[in-house]
């Protein structure tokens, strides 16, 4: 559960965006029929569809949308425009502009290939990003299909857009709605769309995002599109992390936290509310709540009725039943009420963290460490006393550091990773790294998606020589922001020292690859 | 004697009395004129302060009847008819020598009687014949007459409306002297004084009555004094004698005095006193005698808040100076003195219309403006005259700032290494003292020493300002905070310094060190913070720039080499170098980015760049040219995300900075509708008053006094703070806590919040008895006892002034509104409650905006606190029916919303200044500041001829009056401010 409330947004866009179509198996040559797939996300089914088609208006739009599908975009264009004639209508000439504008946003990419998975990205400091996002996808593809029903047919389609700009033109969402929600992903169109985290001012937890998004579009394939916003979600957040994992994952501590407090005030958001999409929802922090409730249902749901729960509610939800019924079914014996009161029962059994904590804001493009600081991005005022510290610590004044940098601690507010790392850094340099450690170890508790202090803590543990434990603070951080030569070559060096060539080249590729813009030379856009 | 000759004889006495007339009328009127002159002359004198003495003017009329005597000297003469058959003959040659024969002959007869009779029948046709105004003309002896007759006129109406004490200068000379009592023996008794002063009009002061007095007058000049008083027992006459002079005095059956003097700066010889002296049977005797003081109006008092009163400014930059004038009745105009070498002039600045005691604004013109050229180095005082209208109007001016004019664009960058070396130097002197103990001494005895070891941290420092900080330089904000940080810094030394001697520290010394640590610490940490985000922003502005420049080369390389040949391998070699030295550049600059993520991706990017470079100038030199090609393609598509990102960067900064903007604004606009909302209800509450409250008159009264009062400790405690100066130390810290209480007496008086004043007024007496008690122990150095002897009479009259505020408050608690009056409160406090409710929700606006901005505005979040408080107290004072706390709670909001307002302006002042330092628009900065090209033109335009509405164009009068009053109140521009007012000053004036 490490993916950002940004990407869960964005996915509900796209569950907005899709009709709900039942799909017939598609006979050959029928273009209505084609389409039909797929809106039902069901690309198997309309590549079946499109042998024998003939040379119509009909049969060419959807010859076209399949090529959209299927990530061939030039053509996609060509044909569009082709079957469009010289006036197309509103709706044909508005598709004409994303697949245009799809074209130019990916300009320069290029196709890699592994297994299922087919990776669009552009060349260069990116390509730290491929091997991850193969391991991901097809771990997710291996794992999370046959758990959910089974995977889509016709693999795992993903584009890495390397700039927020090139993502809000690709996925056609309003640049106003990206920059406000934070929409850093998408899974529409058969096809996954994810923004480099290179193109967030502090990087993202995007594994789990990208899982995140595959999952949706496996939640779409087995419902034939028919669940609904919150069930989607639910299952998206609760399983983005089975990719890597054999079993949830507890919340974020914020969310933690928003959980235990609305429980308490009996102020939960109702399922309905969250139609037709959680971007929808009055706040921030309401829509980061409703995940939450969304997200602990599902784990409820297979604590009551076991592994398989919630593929027998995708089964129930496919052929008609209500969503919320289909769980009642599957958890309570056909009682959605005694479900959700089960549930609660069974948060409020559950230890949550109760103190205050914020949301890590999602900042896009390049920003300082302020901007994208959950509590200084709003209080200017401690904002200071953390730049005093900061200019006093490179004055190799650390005690005087410490002075301002506890001045910034808020009284009752919740409290900032910035910070936390400054205080870290400052304890470091009056050598008291056991208070460096706790500092930081409580940090990473409150706010795991944050990178930086991770690294540090990989620093202070390769200090104290523990190896093993930095190299998986390093990792962490990685996942968050591989951008950070500093990161790789600290993990570089632990595997050297641990023995394992292997990992120590790929950390030393990634470096050389940051260090000159990518590891190959460009050969020139495949598609 | 024959008939012939007495007809002769009969004609000359007539010409004898004629030219007699005329010689009485000549004297006459010199007599007259000499005393014109003398009188006139005493008037002068007394206008200018002398005492004019009894001896000057009896000279005067000595000298008046000297001349007059003098013209008198041939009135003798004129009666002799030989004298005037001379003058005949001369009229009339033809009887030359026949005329004086035949009078000589008559009188003493010689020869034959009957040739003198042939004789003077013969003469006396022709000697008839001569008229007499022809042998003594008359007219201008009739013109002097007239003009007598008129200065008669003039010197009537002078005697009723010039200075008494001239008349009776001259009274006492021509009239005989009054028997005067002896001044060493008994004095009658005098008893109920009671004192009324009629202020002059210039003044703005109301009439006061002093009952009960002591007798000792204390007025500024011009201020008629009327005295009321009861004789111990009745006498027969009495005069008041003032300044030495007498005045005419009334006394009545039931032994009542009354009399009437006007206060004036007495003369050189001239005693400021004044006292009655009685005439009865058993002889005259005086009443004891009472001084007269005369509180002069001083020039006006003119500041400006210029660090080391020195500036540097662009020639297109506002110098942006604030100022203050003080005058105890009235600033009539302020103007600024520009003195460039030997010439002087002066551009007006502000004429208010009422005379205000206090004008502050900020000069906001640009050297340009005041004429100014680029390198000019000229001397500016600002200068402000009172309104005095008795003495004539004086003139005072600030100390003078010298301006040194730089080039147009002011060169934004020019002062950044200087900041930077400022701000490396400060982090030093921050890390010191933070880590201080708090306090910073144990004892008083480690003060002294602590201080000289703590001003030492600043070495560093003192060399940089004064190397480059000298004369003025940086803009404003600098300006600003060197000196904030400055004051705090001497206040904390000086503390130090000086605390009492004492085997340990007392409890108040403690808090007030650890006070003055925190208020120097906080003054360190906000010069640090602005130099330090004016440093970044202009980093990230310069590597922006450059990396823009270098993604546009870099992009043109791309296209220049659609492919790396061997051929043009050279010259794609040298476009790479070139790109490099950019590079370096860039790199140089991202150095002084901060630390964070941002200066890390920024630093990361140069670094990629460098490394990118590198490899590709050896892909052309080991003749892989494909890759080379590659690698440009590359480090184009790289110098644009660099360029990209750090406009992302710019772009939020902006955002971030409107955003701000924008909240400044409402946050602003809301004051300033809560603030003009809270002064309607507090008009409605006084005409409440007004209407049911005339019982309430004499609350009212009293409360006047209470202010007064207050006002005169307030102005009493600052006098012994200047005069406790030199003495530092205890006495100092003494002479300001007394300060700091009168201060806040004035302000709970203001106030009219009762509660306060009292514990306030307890506390000035207080402390100035401590502070007596002090002088006593610091007296008996000899070294100061001039300054102890200088403040033992300033106390005094502080705890005179504390101790009839307590009085008067007990007298307050025995009034009571009507209950119709409480009703309209009653009414009127749900309106004030809504306001307090909306003052509420404004704190908290306020405290976001606090929080949001990059500098310390203290005051905005404490005026905005005071609104709350103080307009729920006025809200509880209406529900509980007391008019004055309300009205009081009512000013009190008002005045704590205008500080909030205040310190709201001076933030968006500051970031205006931090921009333009930074060489950066400025965002929207509040919104009260414009670029600076864009003030020039228009703050010309405001300079200039300004178009005045002529009333004719208005319906009505009262139509022009509303418009003129709602444009002087409309919301203008901070820089604008100033040609507003001063637009609108001169409007009204038309």
């Amino acid at each position: 559960m490490k993916s950002s409330f940004a990407s869960r947004a964005a996915v509900l866009l796209a569950v907005c965006l899709a009709g709900v179509t039942d799909v017939q198996p598609a006979h050959a040559g029928d273009a209505t029929r084609g389409a039909a797939c797929l809106a039902a996300a069901d690309l198997g089914c309309a590549r079946s569809a499109s042998t024998g088609l003939g040379s119509g208006s009909r049969e060419g739009r959807f010859l076209a949308d399949l090529a959209f599908h299927e990530q061939r975009f030039d053509d996609a264009l060509r044909l569009l425009k082709a079957s469009a004639g010289a006036t197309p209508d509103a709706e044909t000439q508005s598709t004409l502009d994303l697949y245009k504008a799809t074209v130019e946003a990916t300009a320069g990419f290029v196709r890699e290939t592994r297994g299922d998975v087919s990776v669009l990205y552009l060349p260069g400091t990116d390509e730290v990003l491929l091997d991850d996002t193969f391991t991901t996808l097809q771990a997710a593809h291996d794992r999370l299909g046959p758990r959910l029903g089974k995977a889509p047919p016709g693999g795992v389609r993903v584009e890495i857009y390397p700039t927020a700009q090139r993502f809000i033109e690709a996925s056609g969402i309003p640049a106003a709605n990206v920059e406000t929600t934070g929409v850093v992903a998408l899974s529409k169109w058969s096809r996954l769309l994810v923004t480099s985290p290179r193109a967030l001012a502090r990087g993202y937890a995007w594994k789990d995002t990208i899982a995140h998004e595959y999952t949706h579009y496996i939640v779409s394939y087995n419902t034939a599109d028919r669940a609904p916003v919150w069930l989607q979600e639910g299952i998206a957040r609760s399983h983005e992390v089975l990719w890597r994992s054999d079993a949830f994952e507890d919340l974020p501590a914020y969310q933690q936290s928003m959980l235990a407090t609305a429980l308490a005030r009996n102020t939960l958001v109702p399922l309905e509310r969250m139609h037709p999409s959680m971007a929808f929802l009055p706040s921030a922090d309401m829509a980061a709540l409703a995940f939450a409730q969304v997200a602990t249902m599902i784990q409820y749901l297979e604590h009551v009725a076991g592994p398989g729960a919630t593929q027998r509610v995708l089964v129930e939800v496919k052929g008609g039943t209500d969503a919320l019924q289909a769980v009642g079914d599957v958890g309570a014996a056909g009682h959605s009420d005694a479900f959700v009161e089960g549930w609660k029962g069974w948060l409020r059994g559950l230890k949550l963290v109760s103190r205050a904590l914020a949301a890590m804001p999602t900042v896009i493009g390049e920003a300082d460490d302020v901007a994208t600081d959950p509590l200084l991005a709003g209080r200017q005022d401690l904002a200071g006393f953390v730049r005093l510290g900061d200019l006093l610590l490179a004055a190799s004044r650390p005690e005087a550091a410490l002075v301002e940098f506890k001045k910034a601690v808020p009284d009752e507010e919740p409290a900032s990773p910035t910070l936390a790392v400054r205080l870290a850094r400052a304890y470091r340099a009056l050598h008291r790294d056991p208070e460096a450690s706790t500092v930081l170890q409580q940090t990473i508790a409150d706010y795991p998606e944050y990178a930086t202090s991770r690294k540090e803590l990989g620093a202070l543990l390769v200090s104290e020589g523990k190896s093993s434990a930095a190299i998986v603070q390093y990792l962490a951080s990685a996942d968050i922001n591989p951008f950070d030569p500093a990161v790789q070559e600290a993990l570089a060096t632990l595997y050297i020292a641990a023995g394992n060539a292997e990992q120590a080249e790929r950390r030393r590729r990634y470096e050389r690859i940051l260090r000159l813009g990518g590891s190959s030379l460009p050969q020139g856009s495949s598609h | 004697m024959n008939e012939p000759l007495r007809q002769i004889e009969g004609h000359l006495r007539r010409i004898a009395r004629r030219e007699r007339g005329v010689l009485a009328v000549a004297g006459f009127g010199a007599f007259c004129t000499v005393l014109c002159a003398g009188w006139l002359l005493g008037v002068l004198a007394l206008n200018l302060g002398a005492r004019p003495p009894a001896a000057g003017a009896g000279a005067v009329l000595l000298f008046a009847v000297g001349l007059g005597l003098w013209q008198l000297r041939d009135v003798r003469r004129a009666s002799e008819l030989r004298r005037q058959a001379q003058r005949v003959e001369l009229a009339r040659p033809a009887l030359a020598g026949e005329l004086l024969t035949v009078l000589d002959r008559s009188a003493r007869p010689l020869g034959s009687a009957v040739l003198v009779e042939r004789m003077a029948r013969r003469v006396v046709a022709p000697v008839q014949a001569v008229p007499p105004r022809e042998v003594v003309p008359a007219r201008s002896a009739w013109v002097l007459g007239a003009a007598v007759l008129a200065t008669l006129l003039a010197l009537t109406n002078l005697l009723t409306l010039g200075p008494a004490a001239v008349l009776s200068a001259f009274r006492s000379v021509a009239a005989p002297a009054p028997v005067r009592p002896a001044e060493s023996g008994p004095r009658a008794v005098v008893g109920d004084i009671t004192l009324r002063y009629l202020y002059p009009t210039y003044t703005g002061l109301s009439p006061l009555e002093v009952p009960n007095s002591n007798g000792e007058i204390h007025a500024p000049p011009g201020t008629t004094v009327e005295i009321r008083a009861r004789a111990e027992q009745a006498w027969t006459g009495v005069a008041l004698e003032a300044f030495g002079v007498d005045l005419p005095a009334e006394a009545s059956a039931d032994r009542s005095l009354r009399s009437s003097l006007t206060v004036r700066s007495p003369g050189a010889n001239e005693q400021p006193i004044w006292r009655f002296r009685f005439t009865g049977a058993s002889g005259s005797m005086l009443s004891p005698d009472y001084s007269i003081v005369v509180d002069p109006d001083l020039p006006p008092q003119v500041t400006v808040d210029v660090a080391n009163n020195r500036l540097h400014a662009a020639l297109d930059q506002a110098l942006g100076v604030p100022w203050h004038v003080h005058d105890d009745y009235g600033v009539k105009n302020v103007v600024v003195e520009v003195r460039e070498g030997a010439t002087t002039r002066e551009v007006p600045l502000r004429a208010p219309l009422n005379a205000p005691r206090d004008l502050d604004d900020r000069l906001q013109l640009t050297p340009k403006e005041l004429g100014l050229a680029a390198g000019s180095s000229v001397q500016l005082r600002v200068k402000s005259w009172d309104n005095d209208e008795v003495s004539g109007s004086k003139a005072g001016w600030s100390a003078p700032i010298q301006l040194v004019v730089s080039g147009a664009d002011g060169d934004p960058g020019r002062m950044m290494p200087a900041r930077r070396a400022l701000r490396d130097a400060l982090v030093l002197v921050l890390a010191d003292f933070l880590l201080d103990p708090r306090p910073a001494v144990a004892s008083p005895a480690e003060g002294p020493a602590w201080a000289t070891g703590a001003n030492a941290r600043y070495e560093a420092v003192d060399n940089l300002l004064a190397a480059s900080w000298a004369d003025g330089q940086g803009v404003a904000a600098d300006r600003a905070a060197l000196q904030e940080l400055e004051e705090r810094r001497r206040a904390l030394f000086s503390l130090s310094r000086g605390l009492p001697a004492s085997d340990h520290l007392a409890e108040a010394d403690e808090n007030a060190l650890d006070e003055a640590q925190d208020s120097h610490l906080a003054a360190l940490e906000g010069a640090i913070l602005l130099f330090d985000q004016m440093i970044q922003r202009s980093a990230l502005q310069k590597v922006s720039e450059i990396a823009d420049q270098m993604a546009q080369d870099a992009e043109r390389v791309r296209q220049e080499f659609p492919s790396v040949t061997k051929e043009n391998a050279a010259q794609a070699l040298a476009r790479l170098d070139q790109l490099g030295r950019a590079l370096k550049q860039l790199s140089e600059a991202a150095a002084q980015m901060g630390d964070d993520s941002l200066g890390e991706f920024t630093n990361q990017s140069a670094q990629r760049l460098s490394d990118m470079l590198a490899e590709a100038r050896k892909a052309i030199a080991e003749g892989r040219y494909e890759d080379a090609k590659a690698l440009m393609d590359r480090i184009s598509e790289e110098m644009r995300q660099l360029s990209d990102g750090l406009k992302d960067q710019q772009k939020r900064q902006g955002e971030g900075s409107d955003a701000l903007g924008k909240a400044m604004k409402e946050l602003d606009k809301n004051l300033e509708a809560l603030q003009a909302d809270q002064q309607s209800l507090r008009e409605k509450t006084e005409q409440a008053r007004e209407k049911h409250g005339s019982d309430m008159d004499q609350a009212l009264a009293i409360w006047k006094e209470i202010e007064e009062r207050a006002q005169s400790a307030s102005a009493g405690a600052a006098r012994a703070v200047a005069t406790a100066g030199p003495l530092g130390g205890g006495a100092f810290r003494g002479a300001s806590d007394v300060r700091a209480e009168a201060d806040g007496l004035l302000d709970a008086a203001r106030s009219r919040n009762a509660e306060r004043t009292r514990s306030r007024a307890q506390s000035t007496v207080s402390e100035a008895q401590g502070m007596a008690g002090l002088l006593r122990w610091v007296g008996r150095d000899p070294g100061s006892a001039d300054t102890v002897a200088a403040l033992q009479k300033v106390l005094p009259p502080i705890q005179a002034d504390g101790q009839r505020i307590l009085a008067l408050l007990d007298k307050l608690q025995q009034q009571q509104g009507s209950p119709e009056l409480q009703k309209a409160l009653q009414q009127l406090a749900g309106e004030q409650q809504r306001i307090s409710e909306r003052a509420q929700q404004v704190a908290k606006e306020a405290q976001g905006v606090s929080r949001d901005l990059p500098m310390r505005a203290p005051g905005l979040q404490k005026g905005a606190d005071q609104a709350v408080q103080e307009s729920g107290r006025a809200a509880q004072a209406m529900r509980e029916g007391d008019p004055m706390s309300a009205t009081g709670g009512q000013q009190a909001t008002e005045d704590g919303i205008g500080e909030a307002r205040e310190a709201l302006k001076q933030a968006a002042r500051t970031m205006q200044s931090m921009a333009q330092a930074s060489g950066q628009g400025g965002g929207d900065g509040g919104g009260d500041e414009e670029k600076s090209g864009e003030r020039q033109g228009e703050g010309q335009d405001m300079r200039g001829e300004m178009p005045i509405p002529a009333p004719e164009q208005f319906q009505t009068p009262e139509e022009y009056r509303r418009a003129l009053m709602e444009g002087m109140q409309g919301a203008v521009p901070e820089q604008y401010r100033s040609s507003n007012l001063r637009y609108y000053e001169e409007l009204v004036r038309q």
